[in-house]
């Protein structure tokens, strides 16, 4: 199946086998600062004109949803550099990661690597992990379901390879 | 609970038989002004080309249903769009509002226009009664609703006019323009007559105007339109249109119990009058929300009987149906009632339902209080 | 990837019972809780409509006291509006959205719980209001004042539900466009989107647009109930009917908020159904945006009674009218989809076409009332009643019972009982027009709305429109048990649950993804 919902990008490299993946963005962004700077406009538009008539008891509920947009644009502009990588080479498996303003970084051996997907609880997304030593790391966070399934069969075959 | 059961009975049947066919109106009222048969025509002329829109689509799409079902082996073919149709089919819904408008503008302007009437009757809304002011001929009225609470509460049979009756209608002559300039004194109310095809909102503070002119001798009857509290359903609008002789005998007779009423002013009542004609003004103006028992309904109206108002002083009870209180449903009773009417409603209520304090209030005494309140605001 | 022992032992363990569904931030979760929530609404705004047709049921008082029989009209509107149908579409969108998009989740997962929880809240302040002394706000939905200002605590109480409720869809409303812009696979442009996506889009920028006009308005409203400010006082230098001008420059999008998702998903159900794509795809996001735009211009066709200019009572006339333009569009479109289709009925569909049909006839009396001089004689009658809910039973709701018989299958897992499904679309769809078509010709003959008792005339209508109300309402349990056997077990579903279903949706396992895991996970070492 075709990867639907992120960039990701698995590879074999010389003899290494490489899995990116970064949230999905559909827009530039230029164009994600047009839609919200669109839709704060429409919000100061609504807002000086009742104002204007007198009934200025708009604007602090039009403030309010402009403080959440500019709270959801920087929430996307925090996120934005947001990736996960997953390499096999030899006998090391590496983790690398960054979700906000956290990065991380995971060496494990692998043979004792073990790939566990969780998908018990009806109605929640799957849960993929990779874990060596009683210590779990979550992998395929930008992924959906489907995906991470496929990516924990693919990751199944290529540590037994 | 008979009733009920017949009903019921009549509703599961649907009522097939003939002559209870006559209750089933399927259009609007029977017009009697020029406008109201211009809003008629103009009803009747929408629903024509709502129909043939509804022949069109409905045939297109049942014919669909029926002709191309899968059980019956028909192919799904592939075709998503078709520039042609789409413009067709958005160009000519336009082309039959744009016919539509002109007709419909039309009746508009004529609706709007309140110019050069024959005479005009000021309409105010009340929780929960109309007044109508003739300012031609400088009489006004209170018009309630005339029907029994018993028929209300299914103690007594319904009368034909069942909630659409008044105990003063309002008169006007036959084939005059009137305007109506309607407004409300507490919240807003609606003045509709569907004869008549008017429908103007009574707003608080606003005066906005209207105008019929009735065609025919007869009795109209219509309702308050907007939500207005408690008793918005019980505050009915009768118009009895008469011929001009008729109307201006009316108009004499208005006058002269308005003169009558003037005489009261200076006449010192005895208790069992006051309480007589207290009974009538409570049952008119206060049972609505204290309830006939004077009880009132807890947790929303306070109850009169035994309230530290009408067992306190004389002077703070008058004071209080005079003035009303502010921020609650209480209205001020000073502008609407008389001296007299005032004087009978504080005896009756001092001295009904167990309520035995003994005094009263003469008319007297009530235009003294108006006196001194208005030397009040004078002064300040 | 985080690190998930290391911060937090234990943490990958799905909170349980109370604590799974309160601090949830799947998709999944909020839609379903949503979309539960919805139906508690339904079901107790519902009852308050069971009563009020008992007590309409003939004239006199019988059952309840006229104060109480406005707090029931007030609370029914309020509560179906702000509880039942927006939090249904609103769990449609949860739910389908990423799965239609496919993106793992929403935006702001986070953002996405905050605003399903303020709901409950907000509902439980309505539900509860009728116990306050002087029982709940008996003024309308539509709180004109200064009939509003007269009430008494519960009047304040429900001014905040309206804030909490306005809040709860703005956080909404981010979260989907947010989604829907950014979060769309690769390859799936804006005009490749599925119609549900479009609608809800554009219904997100009219929430965006308006809640915050509404939360100004019944701030005014609070204040001058509370602190003595006079904008709708004129005794004070106010305007009560701007308060109308205000809450109609809500209401009337409000309105096509109520109906757009609806056009949505009627529009992925019929393609299905007809095995055949939508017809004029493009005609329909842009008939859809023009009925958005419009709906800007119209507001004050609700208030052609309050005595406007001329001028401005034939503005509003001619723009409410061309808002019959692009709605026409639609239904043509949905007709010309089914047009040399290969047409199979199953209960989804049997809802779809019935929204069609039933909506086209309150698109009619919508347009009879546009004309102002008819408006005038049917403003404030039961015409208008049966009109809106022709717009919103048969509108909405049904659109609503299609959606969840279309995709509970995806959602459970599980094949709905057809037969109970069908028995519940017949029995709603004749009870729905018992209630409601009576009503035509009560408005017709001079019944206003919103009065406990009438005159004898009216009687015959009112009687069969009760006993239409009973059919439709108990008919519901019948949904009800359809879905709750559905839960519980059934045929299993496949990925593509209908043969002619297109789109993303329909490659996820069904459910996403429960069941379809029995080929896959022996641990690897």
């Amino acid at each position: 199946m075709e990867q639907v919902n992120t960039e990701s990008l698995s590879r074999e490299s010389s003899g290494a086998f490489v899995f990116q993946s970064r949230p999905n963005c559909s827009q530039t962004h230029a164009q994600e600062r047009l839609a919200f700077r669109g839709l704060a406009a429409l919000c100061l538009g609504t807002a000086i004109g009742f104002a204007g008539m007198g009934y200025w008891l708009v604007l602090p509920f039009e403030g309010l949803v402009i403080g959440l947009l500019i709270w959801a644009r920087a929430v996307r502009h925090g996120h934005e550099s947001d990736y996960e990588s997953l390499t096999i080479e030899g006998d090391m498996v590496v983790l690398e990661w960054r979700m906000g303003n956290q990065s991380g970084h995971r060496q494990m051996n692998r043979q004792w690597v073990r790939v566990a997907c969780d998908c018990t609880v009806p109605g929640r997304s799957c849960r993929l992990c990779v874990s060596s030593h009683g210590r779990e790391t979550e992998v395929g966070h930008y992924l959906s379901d489907e995906a991470r399934l496929q990516l924990a069969a693919t990751l199944r075959s290529k540590l037994q390879a | 609970m008979k009733g009920t059961w017949q009903s019921g009975v009549g509703a599961l049947a649907l009522v097939g038989s003939g002559t209870a066919l006559a209750d089933y109106a399927y259009n609007l009222q029977t017009p009697a002004s020029g406008v109201a048969q211009d809003v008629f025509q103009l009803h009747n002329l929408i629903m024509l080309v709502c129909l043939g829109i509804f022949v069109v689509v409905f045939t297109a799409m049942f014919y669909s249903l029926w002709k191309h079902r899968k059980s019956v082996g028909h192919q799904a073919a592939h075709f998503h769009e078709n520039t042609t149709v789409e413009v067709i089919w958005t160009v000519i819904p336009f082309i039959i509002l744009v016919g539509m408008a002109y007709p419909a503008a039309r009746v508009v302007i004529d609706m709007k226009d309140t110019s050069s009437p024959d005479m005009t009757v000021k309409v105010t809304g009340f929780q929960w009664k109309w007044r109508y002011d003739y300012l031609n001929d400088g009489i006004g009225f209170y018009s309630n609703l005339s029907t029994p609470r018993q028929q209300i509460d299914g103690t007594a049979v319904k009368g034909e006019h069942y909630l659409l009756e008044v105990d003063e209608p309002m008169v006007v002559p036959v084939g005059k323009r009137v305007r109506l300039l309607v407004t409300a004194n507490d919240v807003i109310h609606s003045w509709w007559l569907p004869a008549f095809s008017v429908k103007q909102d009574g707003i608080p503070g606003f005066i906005r105007d209207s105008w019929f002119k009735a065609d025919q001798i007869g009795t109209y009857r219509g309702q308050c339109a907007e939500l207005c509290g408690k008793e918005h359903g019980f505050m009915p609008i009768v118009v009895e249109v008469v011929s001009e002789p008729d109307y201006q005998a009316w108009v004499a007779k208005k006058k002269g119990a308005a003169q009558t009423a003037a005489a009261d002013h200076g006449r010192i009542f005895e208790i069992a009058e006051l309480m007589a004609r207290g009974e009538k003004a409570y049952q008119a103006n206060c049972a609505v929300c204290h309830q006939e028992n004077g009880m009132g309904l807890p947790g929303t109206f306070p109850a009169i009987r035994g309230s530290r108002v009408a067992t306190g002083p004389i002077a703070d009870h008058i004071k209080v149906v005079m003035n009303g209180r502010p921020g609650t449903a209480m209205a001020a009773f000073g502008p609407r009632l008389s001296d007299a009417d005032i004087a009978a409603v504080v005896t009756y209520q001092r001295n009904a339902w167990g309520n035995k304090m003994g005094d009263l209030a003469q008319p007297a005494e009530i235009a003294a209080t108006r006196l001194r309140v208005a030397k009040a605001s004078a002064t300040q | 990837m985080s690190d998930a022992a290391h911060a937090h032992p234990g943490h990958h363990t799905h909170p349980t019972g109370i604590m799974r569904w309160l601090t949830t931030t799947n998709h999944k979760d909020i839609g379903t809780m949503y979309l539960w929530f919805a139906l508690i609404m339904l079901f107790s705004a519902g009852s308050m409509a069971l009563l009020i047709r008992t007590e309409l049921f003939q004239p006199g008082l019988q059952l309840v006291h006229p104060d109480f029989f406005n707090q029931l009209t007030t609370m029914h509107g309020l509560i179906m509006i702000f509880g039942a149908i927006m939090p249904a579409f609103t769990g449609f969108a949860n739910w389908q959205v990423p799965l239609m998009l496919g993106a793992p989740d929403m935006a702001f997962p986070r953002l996405n719980n905050w605003s399903f929880w303020l709901l409950p809240a907000a509902g439980l302040m309505l539900m509860s209001s009728f116990l306050l002394p002087g029982g709940a706000a008996a003024g309308g939905w539509t709180m004109y004042p200064p009939l509003f200002i007269q009430g008494g605590i519960s009047y304040d109480l429900t001014i905040l539900a309206v804030h909490i409720m306005g809040l709860s869809s703005i956080m909404g409303s981010i979260n989907i466009i947010t989604t829907i812009l950014n979060m769309r696979a690769p390859g799936l442009t804006l005009m490749k989107m599925p119609m549900f996506c479009w609608t809800w889009l554009i219904t997100a920028y009219l929430l965006i647009a308006t809640m915050p006009v509404l939360a100004g308005a019944v701030t005014m409203l609070l204040t001058d109930r509370n602190f003595g400010t006079h904008f709708f006082n004129a005794a004070g230098g106010g305007d009560p009917v701007m308060f109308q001008h205000i809450f109609w420059f809500f209401g009337h999008p409000e309105v096509y908020i109520l109906i757009l998702p609806a056009f949505g998903i009627v529009s992925q159900i019929i393609p299905t159904f007809s095995r055949k794509p939508l017809f004029g795809y493009a005609s329909m996001v842009y008939a859809t945006a023009s009925i958005a735009i419009l709906s800007f211009i119209v507001w004050a066709h609700h208030m052609f009674a309050v005595g406007m200019p001329v001028a401005a009572q034939l503005f509003f006339m001619f723009s409410t009218m061309l808002i019959a333009v692009p709605t026409g569009v639609k239904v043509f479109n949905w007709v010309a989809t089914m047009w040399k289709g290969s047409l199979t009925f199953e209960t989804p569909m049997l809802f779809a076409i019935a929204f069609v049909c039933l909506f086209t006839i309150g698109g009619f009396s919508g347009l009879v009332l546009a004309m102002a001089p008819v408006d005038i004689q049917l403003q404030d009658t039961y015409y208008v009643v049966a009109h809106f809910h022709y717009v919103l039973v048969s509108g909405a709701l049904f659109s609503i019972f299609a959606g969840i018989y279309y995709w509970l299958p995806k959602w459970t897992g599980h094949m709905y009982d057809e037969r109970l499904g069908k028995l519940h679309f017949w029995l709603s769809v004749i009870g729905m027009n018992i209630v409601f078509f009576p009503m035509h010709f009560l408005g017709l003959a001079g019944m206003p709305r919103r009065i406990p008792d009438y005159a004898l005339q009216f009687t015959e209508f009112n009687q069969i429109a009760t006993v239409g109300a009973f059919i439709f309402g108990f008919s519901q349990l019948i949904f009800l048990t359809v879905v709750l056997k559905t839960i519980r077990g059934g045929a299993k579903a496949p990925a593509r649950v209908w043969e002619g279903a297109e789109g993303l949706e329909w490659t996820v396992p069904s459910p996403a993804p429960y069941h379809t895991f029995e080929v896959a996970p022996v641990l690897s070492k």
